[in-house]
């Protein structure tokens, strides 16, 4: 069953323009999101990997209804989030990526957890029974409660923070690269604890990662965006075994592996291109080893290939 | 819950740290030291009046003018007679009242008008500043001047002349912060939370600019106890024969060759008062840093 469901998003933000820009009446904008559409399954955990400012963020932030879309629906459980915004949001959270900004310095612990049951009408007793056992949940002891966050470490910090997303019982959580600020033993532990809170209270994870490890150990389905656009989504096994689009298939040339006899094989890793003046075409033809004429004129839509795999590649489209 | 650490849960709030690490800083400790005699000394004066005070400070005494300084009078007399320890004394209640209250109200209207230009949108933003800048283009010691000879002279006046000129830079810092903050992860964490516009002002923006702000406005004390003496120097401060720091060092200083303890002693002790404030602020600022360093 789909608990989110996102159609044709189109996020773009306006740059500042010059003197002859306004002028000239020239509106500049820079497309971050361009057609996005995909759902997120209830109690699955759907990876999102891209690169720096390929919009994995911008998606997130429009996920949580922190910024509107310029056009497109997102609907959480049927309803559209920016006509109920209030009333869903109860049932969304969020981690973020940097443990040392998305605490606020100045409050304890146990505040910083309750601070979804804020708006509530629970009692200082509940709110309280609320923290300790949530504490427990993310494995940290109770005498945390009224440190402050600058006498945590980082993994201790991202703990408070699953925490702080969980207090409220949310059923969909979106995780903006949560791990990409810990050391690699600490990362295993908060994804081992992800996926058992996500059993224990029957979470749906959206997990944004430039990590291809990371991402294909909590996913079981994984989307590659790639400036903007979805290029390829499908179960993490087929993704691995089969990935088909080739920016997919860079992204696993790219992965470092433990072994010195084996090099990196790709020569020419290029640029993301500039989303003020993307490449018309295929986005990705520019740094793509098999781009073709039709790459540069039309640009590829995502193509259902079967029940489990999609990808937006004029090497696999049907026509 | 194990009963067992019930009540070992440590209470240590985040200002208790910073006046412990003040404590643990001798030259803080120094200012900090200067400041409480300031106020203290400020507080007694105000509530006992002149009974404390080892003569009057307004009496005349053609008995003894010009008197250097001895046992009998500490910093010697003007040439009026009158006791300069006593009258530095008695001018103590309103140097402590107009710094304060300056600072305090600087810092209310910056904080108010600082978060909303910062939270608000661009066209409230755009108002605010604009009016700061105005208040920016006159060098603040002229415009203060300006207004308080627009009211008339007096303490209170003086008092409200200073905040007119001081207020706008509060409202710069506060809003630099706030454009700072609401950037911050918690900020989102918090909108994703359900909070209000307002609840996030209060609970996370306000208290995160307040260690800037009283950082600043520990540094800043003095600056309006030179100003106000400044004001007071022009005659526009406390009148005569009302005894103020500032207007002593005027009065004193054609007497600089015959009697320099007249215009030297106010000096000094409006120096002291402002090194002890900036020491303080020094020793503040470096407490709030090292609280915000991970371990």
């Amino acid at each position: 069953m789909e608990i989110v469901n996102v159609t044709n998003l189109i996020k773009e933000f306006p740059l500042s323009r010059g003197l002859t820009d306004i002028l000239s009446r020239k509106r500049k904008t820079m497309r971050v999101l361009d057609n996005v559409s995909f759902s997120v399954l209830e109690g699955e955990t759907l990876g999102l990997v891209g690169e720096s400012g390929s919009g994995k963020t911008t998606l997130a932030r429009i996920l949580l209804g922190l910024i509107k879309p310029t056009s497109g629906k997102v609907m959480f459980k049927g309803e559209d989030i920016f006509n109920l915004r209030r009333l869903n949001k109860l049932e969304v959270h969020a981690v973020f990526q940097d443990p040392d900004s998305s605490l606020n310095p100045m409050m304890q612990v146990k505040d910083i957890i309750a601070e979804p049951l804020f708006n509530t009408k629970m009692s200082k007793k509940d709110v309280d029974e609320n923290v300790i056992e949530i504490l427990s949940k993310v494995g940290l002891t109770k005498e945390i409660a009224t440190r402050y966050p600058f006498e945590l470490s980082g993994g201790q910090k991202q703990r408070v923070a699953i925490a702080r997303a969980l207090i409220k019982k949310p059923k969909f959580i979106v995780l903006d690269e949560p791990t990409s600020a810990l050391d690699v033993s600490i990362q295993a532990q908060l994804l081992n604890l992800l996926i058992e809170l996500q059993g224990e209270f029957g979470l749906t994870y959206f997990f944004i990662s430039h990590n291809m490890n990371v991402i294909s150990y909590i996913s079981d389905r994984i989307a590659v965006i790639y400036a903007g656009q979805l290029v390829e989504l499908g179960t993490v096994d087929e993704l691995i075994s089969n990935p088909l689009h080739p920016y997919t298939k860079l992204l696993w040339a790219c992965v470092p592996r433990p072994d010195p006899e084996t090099k990196i094989s790709v020569k020419d890793f290029g640029e993301v291109p500039s989303l003020i003046n993307p490449p018309p075409g295929c986005r990705f033809h520019p740094r793509c080893p098999y781009a073709m004429e039709i790459c540069k004129s039309i640009s590829p839509t995502l193509e259902k290939l079967n029940n489990i795999h999609l990808v937006a590649c004029h090497l696999f489209s049907r026509r | 819950m194990s009963s067992k650490n019930k009540g070992k849960i440590k209470i240590s709030t985040f200002y208790l740290r910073i006046v412990r690490s003040i404590l643990k800083d001798p030259l803080a400790l120094l200012g900090l030291l200067i400041v409480v005699c300031f106020f203290s000394i400020s507080i007694l004066v105000a509530l006992l009046g002149d009974y404390i005070l080892p003569y009057d400070p307004i009496k005349m005494d053609f008995s003894s003018i010009l008197v250097p300084p001895s046992l009998n009078h500490l910093f010697g007399t003007d040439r009026y007679g009158r006791d300069i320890f006593s009258r530095i004394l008695a001018a103590a209640p309103t140097d402590a009242f107009v710094s304060v209250e300056v600072i305090i109200l600087s810092a209310i209207i910056g904080i108010v008008l600082g978060t909303l230009s910062g939270f608000a949108g661009r066209a409230i933003d755009e108002i605010v500043m604009r009016l700061t800048d105005i208040f920016f283009s006159f060098p603040s010691i002229i415009l203060a001047i300006a207004i308080a000879a627009v009211l008339g002279p007096g303490v209170r006046n003086a008092a409200i002349a200073i905040t007119a000129t001081w207020w706008p830079t509060y409202v710069r810092l506060a809003r630099a912060e706030t454009l700072r903050i609401k950037s911050l992860e918690f900020v989102e964490a918090a909108k994703v939370s359900n909070l209000s516009s307002y609840q996030i002002v209060l609970k996370h923006i306000i208290p995160n600019i307040l260690p800037t702000i009283i950082t600043y406005a520990t540094l800043d004390l003095g600056g309006v106890i030179l100003t106000y003496a400044g004001l007071s120097y022009f005659g526009l401060g406390a009148q005569p024969p009302l005894p103020e720091w500032g207007s002593e060092v005027f009065a004193g200083q054609d007497y600089l060759v015959v009697a320099p303890w007249w215009p030297i002693f106010p000096g000094l002790v409006i120096a002291i008062v402002s090194i002890g404030f900036a020491l303080l602020g020094d020793g503040v600022r470096d407490a709030f840093s090292k609280q915000f360093v991970s371990k």
